[in-house]
């Protein structure tokens, strides 16, 4: 009886431990979006990242055209 | 392998860069894109024939080969890996290529990954049917098969990593942060969960066991899902939304946000697979809260893709690829708040086991999954193929048949799940089950008619698709060999 007691304690004390370190892990992480949230939307940074959005509208080859075709009727959303 | 000046820290822009002669590897680009085409048709083809399987039984015919059990690992296989998975490394390869300005760092490593990749699926495609697998859920192949793709991704991602070191331009854009972040995790994932000890060249048994096993099955399992199937391909949103829009991303720095919360939350999400089961009670209340949380980063993201067409909404009236990435971002808004309902202890106590997760799964999987990429494939063949799509109509068509075969497919699968939930649990005034779990299957066979049609009205527009791509490649051809004879003259 005593050992089983004495395992379930450990058991017990293994189970608190890795909860804890859920909780310890769950704090780190919301720190850490707090420190890059207030980073990334410092109004100093703002033109710096922002900056960074037209790379893919910037990225067209010179021997690639538009192959954006010109509709025949601008209201139909079926053909 | 072509070594070239790495021009990041001299801090050119994109134009600059463009100005540079290049020539990207789209060669490889251009199978996955079909191949990709291929699985897809192949993968609901299967989804459909085991549908039907549900609704009428006879059509197992008795053959092993085909039940039900061995025929549902082929589709999420052919599905996953096949078109998923090719779609992936398409995207993957040609973002990187034009958003560094460099050529892939490797072409043999490039080439080895198609090979591999496919005969991965291939195996699946013999094997599962065989019967030969290790009964993990997503992870059903054999060792062997595990070391492939282990093999095979870990190449994939050091080609990506070195194609991102020789960037001629200084940022790391952030559909690339997405892929990296698909490319680390998923190697982890993979690795660990396929730890197995062989017994012979097709037996192997998982070093997990019990509950442990459970655990990292949904560890597995959830953050497949979370990594491969979203992170990859908000990867593709990120990239192709503001492409096809012709505007930038409605915010940058949102998209950072993002991609951060991302990478802290999804991890814990596992659990929640595994409520009221023999799990710690504390692992499932946390799975079902971070879950809950998940919900801001994932609109968050849904909306950045969505405002990015801010000021230019009438786009989607005519621009008939951007229809698939716009809805693809509603479904990805719609299933990324089911789920963590679904995670929360109550509505889990309802709907777990049930069809309702089976709707929520293809919610995600056409709707978001499927829609965006095959997007950014017909985006993709345009360019690659230098030439419009053969038939807009037909674009048109595999829309709407994409749109209302997961609409009909969703549909039926909540209504079964929510009736079958409310049946399991109801009881008489005696305390006794007022129905019999068979009566519970039985009231299933409309429902399952219904599913079977919605997912045959999206293979047909996969069919669409596959065609359509097809005459594009050959028209390209027919388009290129008549030049040449002409440039020839000149």
């Amino acid at each position: 009886m005593e050992i089983l007691l004495t395992i379930m304690q450990a058991l017990f004390s293994l189970l608190t431990w890795v909860n804890w370190l859920a909780v310890g892990a769950s704090l780190f992480a919301i720190v850490s979006m707090l420190v890059i949230i207030f980073w990334v939307f410092h109004p100093a940074n703002r033109d710096s990242y922002e900056s960074h959005a037209s790379i893919p509208l910037e990225d067209v080859l010179d021997s690639e055209p538009d192959y954006y075709p010109e509709p025949e009727s601008r209201f139909s959303i079926f053909l | 392998m072509k070594a070239i000046e790495p021009l990041c820290n001299k801090g050119i822009t994109m134009s600059e860069a463009n100005s540079h002669q290049q020539h990207y590897n789209y060669d490889v680009v251009k199978f996955f894109s079909i191949a990709a085409c291929v699985y897809l048709v192949l993968g609901t083809a299967v989804g459909v024939w085991i549908a039907s399987e549900l609704a009428w039984p006879f059509l197992n015919f008795d053959i092993p080969y085909i039940t039900f059990g061995r025929l549902r690992p082929v589709h999420t296989n052919i599905v996953v890996y096949g078109f998923g998975g090719s779609v992936l490394m398409a995207t993957a390869y040609y973002v990187i290529q034009r958003t560094c300005s460099v050529r892939l760092w490797s072409d043999k490593m490039a080439w080895f990954t198609f090979w591999g990749w496919n005969l991965y699926v291939i195996g699946a495609i013999i094997t599962l049917p065989l019967g030969i697998t290790q009964g993990k859920e997503y992870a059903e192949l054999e060792w062997p098969f595990d070391i492939l793709l282990a093999v095979v991704w870990i190449t994939y991602s050091i080609n990506f990593i070195m194609t991102m070191s020789h960037r001629r331009v200084s940022h790391i854009y952030v559909a690339n942060w997405f892929f990296l972040a698909m490319m680390i995790m998923f190697t982890y994932l993979h690795v660990i969960n396929s730890l197995s000890i062989p017994v012979t060249m097709w037996k192997s048994y998982s070093i997990f066991a019990g509950v442990q096993d459970a655990m990292i099955q949904w560890w597995w399992g959830h953050n497949a899902i979370g990594f491969y199937l979203t992170a990859g391909f908000l990867g593709i949103m990120y990239y192709f939304v503001p492409k096809q829009a012709e505007r930038p991303i409605y915010s940058y720095r949102l998209s950072v946000v993002h991609f951060w919360a991302l990478i802290f939350g999804y991890v814990w999400l596992g659990a929640h697979h595994l409520q009221y089961t023999a799990l710690p009670d504390w692992t499932g209340s946390l799975g079902a809260a971070i879950s809950l949380a998940m919900i801001i980063p994932s609109w968050g993201g849904a909306l950045n893709g969505m405002f990015t067409l801010s000021g230019a909404w009438d786009k989607l009236r005519t621009d008939y690829i951007l229809r698939f990435l716009i809805v693809s971002l509603a479904f990805y808004a719609m299933s990324t708040f089911e789920g963590p309902v679904m995670a929360s202890k109550t509505v889990n106590s309802l709907s777990h086991y049930t069809d309702w997760t089976i709707g929520h799964v293809h919610s995600g999987a056409l709707g978001w999954v499927a829609m965006v990429s095959i997007g950014a494939l017909y985006h993709m063949v345009e360019r690659m193929w230098n030439r419009p799509m053969y038939s807009v109509q037909l674009v048109n068509v595999h829309f709407w048949l994409a749109t209302i075969g997961t609409a009909v497919y969703i549909t039926a699968m909540w209504v079964a799940g929510i009736m079958q939930g409310l049946m399991w649990r109801a009881y008489d005034s005696y305390g006794n089950l007022s129905y019999t779990f068979v009566e519970s299957v039985a009231q299933m066979h409309p429902y399952y008619v219904i599913r079977a049609v919605g997912g045959f009205i999206f293979f047909s527009g996969a069919v669409v698709m596959l065609v359509n791509v097809i005459m594009t490649i050959l028209a390209a051809q027919k388009q290129a060999a008549k030049a040449e004879p002409e440039l020839t003259t000149a």
